[in-house]
């Protein structure tokens, strides 16, 4: 894909280079001496693990943040950013990883927050802002979402389109996307990729940074990875060879991308028993079974009610119907708290504002869904407290200074593990995984994955959301297809595949049909390296 | 304009005109001009403090001090206004002007010293309250006739105060909340690093939030100074709360984000007419707080009940 197009592109200025780029915070260097540019007409993808100093350089790139050294150029021009209404007006736009819209703010209001078209007394035209989103979502084919909607009522997926109509709002010549397709369902990613094709052709710069290497492999033209702060090669993309990539990133080499999938579980009595669980709009008719070391995927279409499925064992959703045996007892799921007593553990969908609490300490959240048990009197029993912190980290080899290391300063991926040690604690049996890969680093899912692997030897029982399908076919023993919000198919063994599920997910009836992606196969692909 | 947002403003509304409804039912004489006029003027002080408080509270802050600059702007109004109308008003002027001066103050330790605002708030509070008494040490002071007939008589049934009240509203509220300043208030409060990331400055944002809350203060403390006809810096204590309180019954969200005029002026209303009405239903005054307070957690337990029809727990704990 590296045509004439971007050859004859690379003989005048690149829309954007930044040389030398350095910034650190609180001592912690983010980014060093770092190099990056990007071409007029070119879809530059930025690869790089967690905290490889992507983000950092996205948010100087448009302003948010000023860089410690280096300079920028636009166009060949040096250039200082001090806000990013500024470096919207240089040309430069983002759609930043964490959604940034104001949910009670409506849609178009939203789009052209601090841009908005004012009068002679500095009022806001309200109609000619609504004129220009609603230009907008026509050029850009969004169809489905009324300007007037409060943000805040929007699904995830919806948010994260309006998030891009929000930087298309601004015209830009560099447009950059940091994790802009995170939350999308393969529709949406495919009209996505539409559009960033048109903006290519129409010379805009797209500066693209995705951990779905499916994505990065259809849309790069080139390919820059980063580590620790720089940048360790760039790449065209018909040179790209993902285990060299993946070795870029990491910084040594991976054998492969999944480990072995956990044994099959030798009982045969279920641990978790659901039957004709309904409620209301939200879930049909559920019925499944999980048995002890079982890691069971759930896969679907976004949105087809696989989160509120997890949500409903954990005691999230009322009025449910229907019966949930576990070990053969009844249970009641009125609350979390019961959910908990019952064996169930969540990790959930947004681990920083669901599943730790931030500016505390590791030893603290460990123990946080476990203190009725690390009481003496009423009071917590510090030893107890400590020792069971102590445990956690070990047993999860979770990589901290102490155990009063505040969470917030962690990698995601020990955060990760610190929400697993708090359910391990508890003494729970049934893991709910909400999409746990999400915007999450090679190198962290393979841990992760191993950590699935490894609950399951344990004897616990694992229910699995995920809308990567490689892991549903790497790691899952069964796999439960949901659409319309009930259970459409079950695949097992070796029929899992991601191109089954996909079918399946799709409803469509011929399971080989279904080639919107080239199957490929982890293992395989991992295992040739 | 997005009829979604006066939602919140419904419970305060809906509150306010079955008080009115149960208030004619036990004193029919209100129904006369004098009875509408009385009611007006004893919640137009609190409707204009719960502006002052909103507009704060919308960038997810508070402002303690909201009571404070009331007292300190009626204490500074009585007490050089004089007789002479040329020099009321130049006063009136210059009391509009201290107590934005007294907004901008908060919003600039707010805002530049990244100090809490509840505890920025409450120092001012006791600093604004101190200037108070050294201007006016005793209550008292002179009020132009008038001056206070100008803002507390009324046409027949149509009070001047809620005139008073609809103008500050129409030229001073709605320009504001129809500019982009305003726009920035709602996105700072919504959602802070988003409002950031997309090119807003949030300190000043703040800066000229709490500097707006010191205007629709001061103009509190004027109608309070035209309704009482003297000065008394520590008259305002009681509006700091009950402007939170009305805020909240008003349907803003203290996280900031949410919230428009309709609902706390109702609130305000509605809390200074609970008074009256407790008052002549024959409650003996030792039990007025406590009723106050009582009909006050039920009303808002009763507004929020609906929430938890939601199926989502996580959706009771977001709104």
């Amino acid at each position: 894909m590296a045509d004439s197009s971007a050859a004859a592109a690379s003989n005048e200025a690149p829309a954007l280079e930044a040389s030398g780029i350095g910034k650190h915070f609180a001592g912690v260097i983010a980014l060093d001496d770092a190099d990056f540019s990007c071409r007029r007409g070119e879809v530059h993808v930025l690869l790089g693990a967690n905290g490889a100093g992507k983000s950092t350089l996205v948010k100087i790139l448009c302003g948010v943040q000023p860089p410690d050294a280096g300079t920028l150029r636009l166009n060949g021009e040096t250039v200082r950013l001090h806000n990013p209404i500024q470096a919207a007006e240089l040309g430069v736009a983002a759609v930043f990883q964490e959604l940034s819209l104001a949910p009670h703010l409506t849609v178009a209001e939203n789009i052209m927050l601090a841009h908005e078209p004012t009068g002679p007394f500095g009022q806001i035209r309200s109609r000619e802002l609504r004129r220009r989103v609603i230009d907008l979502f026509e050029q850009i084919g969004i169809d489905h979402i009324n300007p007037n909607t409060l943000a805040g009522r929007l699904t995830l997926a919806d948010q994260q389109l309006v998030e891009i109509a929000k930087a298309l709002s601004h015209d830009p010549k560099t447009l950059i996307l940091d994790e802009g397709t995170s939350a999308l369902g393969r529709e949406e990613v495919r009209r996505l990729f539409d559009l960033i094709a048109r903006l290519r052709e129409r010379g805009t710069a797209i500066v693209f940074i995705s951990h779905r290497m499916a994505e990065v492999r259809e849309i790069a033209d080139r390919l820059t990875v980063f580590r620790n702060g720089t940048n360790v090669g760039t790449v065209d993309a018909v040179d790209m060879d993902e285990s060299h990539l993946v070795e870029l990133m990491l910084g040594e080499r991976i054998e492969q991308s999944f480990p072995d999938r956990a044994p099959m579980p030798t009982d045969k009595e279920p641990l978790l028993a659901v039957s004709d669980l309904n409620a209301g709009e939200l879930l049909h008719d559920i019925s499944l079974e999980i048995r002890r070391g079982e890691v069971v995927g759930l896969a679907g279409l976004e949105g087809q009610g696989q989160g509120d499925l997890l949500l409903a064992l954990f005691g999230m959703v009322r009025r449910l119907s229907g019966e949930v045996r576990v070990n053969g007892k009844p249970t009641h799921l009125g609350s979390p708290w019961k959910a908990i007593k019952a064996g169930f553990a969540l990790i959930p969908e947004d681990r920083k504002t669901q599943g730790l609490l931030q500016p505390l300490s590791l030893r603290e959240n460990i123990v946080l869904a476990s203190l009725h048990r690390l009481t003496r009197g009423g009071l917590i029993d510090r030893s107890r407290e400590r020792r069971a912190a102590e445990q956690g980290m070990k047993r999860l080899e979770i990589k901290a200074e102490s155990m009063e290391t505040p969470v917030v300063t962690l990698s995601g991926g020990n955060q990760q593990k610190v929400v697993i040690a708090k359910w391990l604690e508890t003494g729970g049996d049934i893991f709910l995984f909400y999409d746990p890969t999400r915007g999450v680093d090679v190198g962290t899912k393979r841990a992760f994955y191993e950590l699935i692997g490894e609950l399951a030897r344990a004897g616990k029982a694992v229910l699995l959301y995920s809308t990567e399908l490689s892991e549903l076919v790497g790691l899952c023993h069964r796999v439960l297809v949901m659409n319309d919000r009930r259970i459409a198919e079950i695949l097992e063994g070796e029929s899992i595949t991601e191109n089954t599920i996909l079918a399946a997910s799709l409803g469509v009836g011929d399971r080989h049909s279904a080639n919107t992606e080239p199957a490929t196969d982890h293992r395989k692909a991992g295992a040739a390296s | 304009m997005i009829i979604e947002r006066y939602y919140s403003s419904l419970t305060a509304m809906i509150g306010l005109i079955l008080l009115v409804i149960l208030f004619v039912y036990i004193q029919p004489l209100i129904l006369s001009p004098f009875g509408v006029t009385m009611s007006a003027n004893q919640g137009t002080t609190l409707a204009l403090a719960a502006l002052a408080q909103l507009v704060v509270v919308l960038t997810g802050g508070v402002d303690l001090s909201v009571g404070a600059m009331v007292g300190l702007t009626n204490a500074i109004a009585a007490t050089y206004m004089g007789s002479d109308p040329a020099i009321s008003i130049a006063v009136l002027i210059g009391t509009l002007a201290a107590g934005t001066l007294a907004g901008f103050l908060n919003g600039m330790v707010v805002a530049y010293g990244r100090i809490q605002p509840i505890i920025v708030t409450l120092a001012t509070l006791y600093i604004y309250t101190g200037i108070g008494l050294v201007i006016r040490p005793q209550p008292g002071g002179f009020v132009p006739n008038w001056f206070a007939n100008a803002l507390t008589g009324s046409w027949g049934y149509l009070p001047y105060a809620l005139v008073f009240l609809l103008v500050l509203v129409l030229l001073a509220w709605v320009p504001l909340m129809r500019s982009r300043l305003g726009r920035a208030i709602n996105a700072v409060g919504d959602n802070r690093n988003g409002a950031r990331v997309s090119g807003i400055s949030v300190a000043r944002t703040e800066l000229w939030a709490y500097t707006a809350g010191g205007f629709f203060a001061a103009c509190a403390g004027i109608f309070l100074t035209a309704q009482t006809t003297s000065g008394d810096a520590t008259i305002g204590t009681s509006y700091t709360l009950n402007s939170v309180a009305a805020v909240v019954f008003g349907g803003a969200m203290l996280s900031g984000g949410r919230g428009v005029a309709l609902g706390p002026i109702c609130a305000a209303y509605f809390l200074s007419l609970l008074i009256s009405v407790l008052f002549a239903s024959g409650v003996s005054p030792f039990y007025q707080n406590l009723l106050q307070g009582g009909v006050l957690v039920i009303v808002l337990a009763a507004a929020n009940a609906w929430r938890l029809r939601t199926r989502h727990w996580l959706n009771v704990m977001s709104n």
